[in-house]
C-alpha cells in the first residue's frame, strides 16, 4: 500500500515535472509579450521624450555655437563666441540676482505655507475637503490669468490689498511700481498659486507618519511641537525634499507671472517691456527671450539665447547636485513594512 | 535593362507632367509675378490663400466684410482665414517664419513692417506694382514714404492708418462753461493743461483749481493719455510737439531722450498725473484703461485714435462727445498715426494670387478696415470715412488733415532698435520712474543717453 502510495507519488511527481517542462517555454514567451506590451505602451512616451526633450537640447548645445535669427538659411558658426559674451555681459549677475531673490522669497514661502496648510487640513474635520479643495483651485488656474487679476489686487491706488493694507493705518507701497516691492508681490502670488500643490503633496506624507511612532513620542513625554519636530519632519522629510528640488527648479524657470504682471507697462507690451521697474523682476528665463524674440543686438537671436538656457542648465545642475549632496542627510527613508518593529531606517 | 527602360519612361512621364502643372500654375520659381499675375483679376489661377489676421472681433468682421468684393471678383481663389499676429506680438510671426507656416497674407503694423523687411519673410511687392499697373501715387504719400525701404522698395500696402486726436466730452466741457476745443488744433498744452483742472471733480464738486479739491476722492479726471498702458502713441506726439522724442534721425536711430525737449514733454505729463492731479495715472490705468473710463464718462479728454469712435459705438453710444487735432506745443503741432499694412509672405507658393488680394484690400476694397483712415485715393474723405453714418463732425480736420503736418511722424522702426531701447536696458526704468512719481523727468532723464542708450545703439546689427 505505502509503496503503491509511493509509486502514485512519485508518478505524479514525474508528471509534474514533465508539465512544468511543457509549460516552461510558453510561460518565457509569455513575459516577453509582457514586457513587448509593456515597451509599446511606453513608447509614446519615450518618442515624446526624444523628440522634444533629448533632441532640442543636444540641438541647443550645437546652436549655442552658432549665431542665427531663425530665418537665416542657415546657423553661421562663431565657436565660443555666445559663451565669451555671457561670461561678459553685466546684464547676467542682474538678471541672476533678480532669480535668486525670487528663490529666496518664493521658495521659502512656499515650502513653509504649504506645510502650514497641510497641518492645518489634515486632520478630519467638518467641511475639510472642501478647504483643502479651495486651497488647491488657484494651481488649476492660468499663470497669466492670475497674473493679471493680481496686477489689479496689488493696485496700489485702488486695489484690495492696498485698502487692507490702509485699514491697519499704513501707506500701501506701490507693490508692482516699486522695485523694491515688485518681486516679493510675484513671489506672493506665486506662493498663493501653488501652496495647494505642495500642501497635497504633504498631507499624503502627513499620512505616512506611523501613529504608533507618535504614540510612542507621546508616551515618552514629548510634547506637541517635539513630536512634530522630532518625528513628523524627518518622517515627512523625503516630502520636503522632493518639493524644495522642484520647487527650486521651477523657480529658476521664472517667466509668466512676470510677463503677466509687469509686462503691461511702457514703451511696448509683454515680454519686451516686463522686468520693471527698474529692472527688478527680470529673470534669467525672460532675459533669454528677450535676446531671442525682442532684441536686435549683434549677438541677439537663437545662438545667445541657447547659450543662456545652458546656462541655466547648468546652474540648476549644480544647485540640484548640492541639494541632494547636502539636503540628502537630513532626509529619512522609512521602509513601509517595518511598522511593527524591527524598524529599517537608511540614510539618503 | 527593360526594367531600366520602364523607370526612365516613367520619370520622363512624371517630368512632362510636371512641366505641364508648372506651366500651367501661374507661380514662378524666382518670385517674381508671372503673365497670371497682371493684377486685372481676371485671370488668377485657382488657388486657396491663407489669410492672417489680428485684432478684436469688430476688426476680423470688418476684414471679412470687405473681402466679399474680392470673393466676387475673384472666385477662383479660396479663402482660408487663420487669427494670428505679426503686429503685436512679432516673436509669433517670426516663430511661423521659422516653421516655414507663414500664411500667404498677413498684416504686420508700421512697428513691425521693418522687422519683417529685414527678416527677408515679407515679399518685394514694388515688380507687382509695376506689372499690374497700380501707382503707389494714388495712396497717401506720407504711408508710402514711411513704407518704402532703403532699397527703395514696397514690401507692402496700406491697409489705412489711424492717427491720435483729442476725443473729449461734450457735456462735461458745457459742465465747466468751457468752449470746445478748436478742431484744426489751434489751441495749445497750456490750455489742455487748464482745461483739465476745470474738468477734474472730486466727490464735493471741487475742480482741481480749487483749494478745497482732495485728489484722493476724485470722481472725473480731466485728461487721460495712453502712457499709462503699453504702448508709446500716447507720449510720442507730446514729446514732438515740444520738439523732442526718444528716437531721432531719419532712421530713427539717434538717442534723443535727454533732449530738454523732450525732459519738457514728459514733464508736461507727469505734471497732469501727479502735481495737478488731474490726469489717469499708472495705478489706475492697471485698474481700468484710461480710455476705457473716457468711454464711460468719468475722464473729459483723451489722446486717442479713430478706434474710439468704434467703442463709444459698442459701449455707450449716447456719450456726447467731440474731436479735435492735437494742440500745438512749443515745437508746433504735432500728431502720430501708425499704419496697418497688407503684406504678402515670402514663403508663399500662390504669389498670384495672394498678390490679388493684397492688391484689391488696399485699393478697390479699402475703406472700413479695422476702424482705419483708407490710405486709397480720397476714399478718407467720402462714405468709407468721413462722410460715414454715426461719424462725428470735424473728423476731417482732426483725423485727416493732421497727417500732412510737418511734425506728423510715425513709429516705424528701421533700424530695429525700439525694443531695446524702450526695455528694461534701455529706457524704461527712467520713464517708470517718471510716470509713477518718484522722479522728475530731469532726475530720471538727464544724461541717459550717454550713460545707456547710446551704448545699446552701438551694440544693434
Amino acid at each position: 500500500m505505502r509503496r503503491a502510495m509511493s509509486l502514485d507519488t512519485k508518478v505524479g511527481l514525474d508528471s509534474t515535472k514533465v508539465a512544468l517542462r511543457a509549460r516552461r517555454p510558453s510561460s518565457l514567451s509569455l513575459g516577453r509579450r509582457r514586457t513587448r506590451t509593456a515597451f509599446l505602451f511606453v513608447l509614446p512616451q519615450v518618442i515624446g521624450l526624444l523628440a522634444f526633450t533629448a533632441v532640442p537640447l543636444v540641438a541647443s548645445l550645437g546652436y549655442s555655437f552658432t549665431h542665427w535669427d531663425l530665418v537665416a538659411p542657415q546657423p553661421t558658426w562663431v565657436g565660443l563666441d555666445n559663451w565669451r559674451h555671457l561670461l561678459a555681459d553685466d546684464r547676467v549677475p542682474t538678471v541672476l540676482w533678480n532669480t535668486a531673490r525670487f528663490i529666496l522669497v518664493g521658495t521659502t514661502t512656499f515650502l513653509v505655507l504649504s506645510l502650514v496648510a497641510a497641518l492645518l487640513t489634515f486632520t478630519p474635520r467638518r467641511f475639510v475637503g472642501v478647504y483643502r479643495a479651495a486651497l488647491f483651485l488657484p494651481y488649476v488656474l492660468s499663470q497669466i490669468a492670475v497674473g493679471v487679476v493680481w496686477r489689479w489686487m496689488f493696485n496700489g491706488q485702488s486695489g484690495p490689498i492696498s485698502g487692507i493694507w490702509e485699514l491697519f493705518g499704513g501707506n500701501s507701497p506701490d507693490w508692482l511700481l516699486d522695485p523694491a516691492t515688485a518681486m516679493p508681490a510675484i513671489a506672493m502670488v506665486t506662493t498663493w498659486q501653488t501652496v495647494g500643490y505642495g500642501m497635497t503633496l504633504y498631507i499624503s506624507g502627513l499620512q505616512g507618519v506611523p501613529t504608533p511612532l507618535l504614540e510612542a513620542a507621546t508616551v515618552d513625554g514629548a510634547n506637541r511641537w517635539q513630536r512634530f519636530w522630532h518625528v513628523t519632519v524627518p518622517m515627512i522629510s523625503p516630502t520636503i525634499f522632493f518639493l524644495t528640488v522642484t520647487s527650486l527648479i521651477a523657480a529658476f524657470q521664472l517667466f509668466d507671472p512676470v510677463v503677466a504682471m509687469t509686462g503691461a507697462s511702457i514703451g511696448s507690451s509683454g515680454p519686451a517691456a516686463a522686468g520693471g521697474p527698474s529692472n527688478s523682476t527680470r529673470t534669467i528665463v525672460l532675459y533669454m527671450y528677450n535676446q531671442m524674440f525682442n532684441y536686435n543686438e549683434k549677438i541677439s537671436g537663437l545662438g545667445y539665447a541657447a547659450a543662456i538656457a545652458w546656462m541655466l542648465t547648468l546652474l540648476i545642475f549644480l544647485v540640484t547636485a548640492i541639494q541632494f549632496l547636502f539636503g540628502g542627510r537630513f532626509v529619512h527613508y522609512e521602509s513601509s513594512g517595518a511598522a511593527g518593529g524591527g524598524r529599517k531606517r537608511r540614510r539618503s | 535593362m527593360g526594367l531600366r527602360r520602364k523607370a526612365l519612361g516613367v520619370a520622363a512621364s512624371l517630368a512632362g507632367v510636371a512641366l505641364i502643372v508648372t506651366g500651367c500654375s501661374g507661380n514662378s520659381s524666382d518670385g517674381s509675378p508671372t503673365a497670371g499675375g497682371s493684377g486685372t483679376g481676371a485671370d488668377t489661377a485657382p488657388a486657396t490663400i491663407r489669410v492672417m489676421l489680428w485684432g478684436n472681433d469688430q476688426d476680423i468682421t470688418s476684414i471679412k466684410d470687405a473681402a466679399k468684393g474680392f470673393s466676387t471678383a475673384h472666385p477662383e481663389v479660396t479663402i482660408e482665414w487663420e487669427t494670428g499676429d505679426c503686429a503685436v506680438d512679432y516673436a509669433a510671426c517670426k516663430t511661423l517664419a521659422a516653421g516655414g507656416n507663414l500664411p500667404d497674407v498677413f498684416v504686420p503694423g508700421t512697428w513691425t513692417y521693418f522687422d519683417a523687411v529685414r527678416d527677408g519673410i515679407v515679399e518685394n511687392l514694388t515688380p507687382y506694382l509695376e506689372k499690374s499697373g497700380t501707382s503707389t501715387s494714388d495712396f497717401t504719400p506720407a504711408v508710402i514714404k514711411a513704407l518704402t525701404a532703403s532699397d527703395g522698395n514696397l514690401y507692402g500696402l496700406p491697409m489705412g492708418y489711424n492717427i491720435q486726436s483729442l476725443f473729449y466730452n461734450k457735456d462735461e466741457f458745457d459742465g465747466a462753461g468751457l468752449s470746445y476745443p478748436p478742431a484744426d488744433g489751434s489751441y495749445t498744452y497750456d490750455d489742455v493743461r487748464e482745461w483739465a483742472k476745470k474738468l477734474t471733480l472730486d466727490k464735493a464738486g471741487h475742480d482741481a483749481g480749487d483749494p478745497a479739491f482732495d485728489p484722493s476722492q476724485t470722481q472725473q479726471w480731466g485728461y487721460t493719455n495712453s502712457i499709462s498702458i503699453p504702448i508709446p502713441q500716447g507720449y510720442l506726439p507730446v514729446l514732438a510737439a515740444f520738439g523732442g522724442g526718444i528716437l531721432g534721425g531719419p532712421n530713427r536711430d539717434q538717442c534723443t531722450a535727454d533732449s530738454p525737449e523732450t525732459i519738457a514733454g514728459f514733464q508736461w505729463l507727469a505734471d497732469l498725473m501727479w502735481t495737478d492731479h488731474t490726469a489717469i495715472t499708472p495705478q489706475l490705468g492697471q485698474e481700468e484703461a484710461g480710455s476705457s473710463r473716457w468711454v464711460r464718462g468719468q475722464v473729459a479728454m483723451q489722446f486717442g485714435s479713430h478706434e474710439q469712435v468704434a467703442a463709444v459705438q459698442a459701449q455707450n453710444p449716447a456719450l456726447n462727445f467731440g474731436i479735435a487735432a492735437l494742440p500745438k506745443g512749443p515745437a508746433g503741432n504735432a500728431t502720430l498715426w501708425q499704419a496697418q499694412v497688407w503684406s504678402m509672405s515670402a514663403q508663399s507658393e500662390v504669389k498670384d494670387a495672394a498678390w490679388e488680394f493684397v492688391r484689391y484690400m488696399s485699393t478697390d476694397g479699402a475703406g472700413k478696415q479695422m476702424a482705419l483712415i483708407p490710405a486709397y485715393k480720397d476714399l478718407a474723405q467720402g462714405p468709407d470715412f468721413a462722410q460715414a453714418p454715426g461719424e462725428p463732425a470735424d473728423l476731417a480736420a482732426a483725423q485727416i488733415e493732421p497727417a500732412s503736418w510737418p511734425l506728423a511722424i510715425t513709429n516705424t522702426d528701421p533700424t530695429g532698435v525700439w525694443g531695446l531701447v524702450t526695455s528694461q536696458d534701455g529706457i524704461a526704468p527712467a520713464l517708470d520712474d517718471i510716470i509713477s512719481g518718484r522722479k522728475s523727468a530731469s532726475e530720471a532723464l538727464n544724461g541717459i543717453c550717454a550713460s545707456t542708450i547710446d551704448a545699446l545703439l552701438q551694440g544693434t546689427k
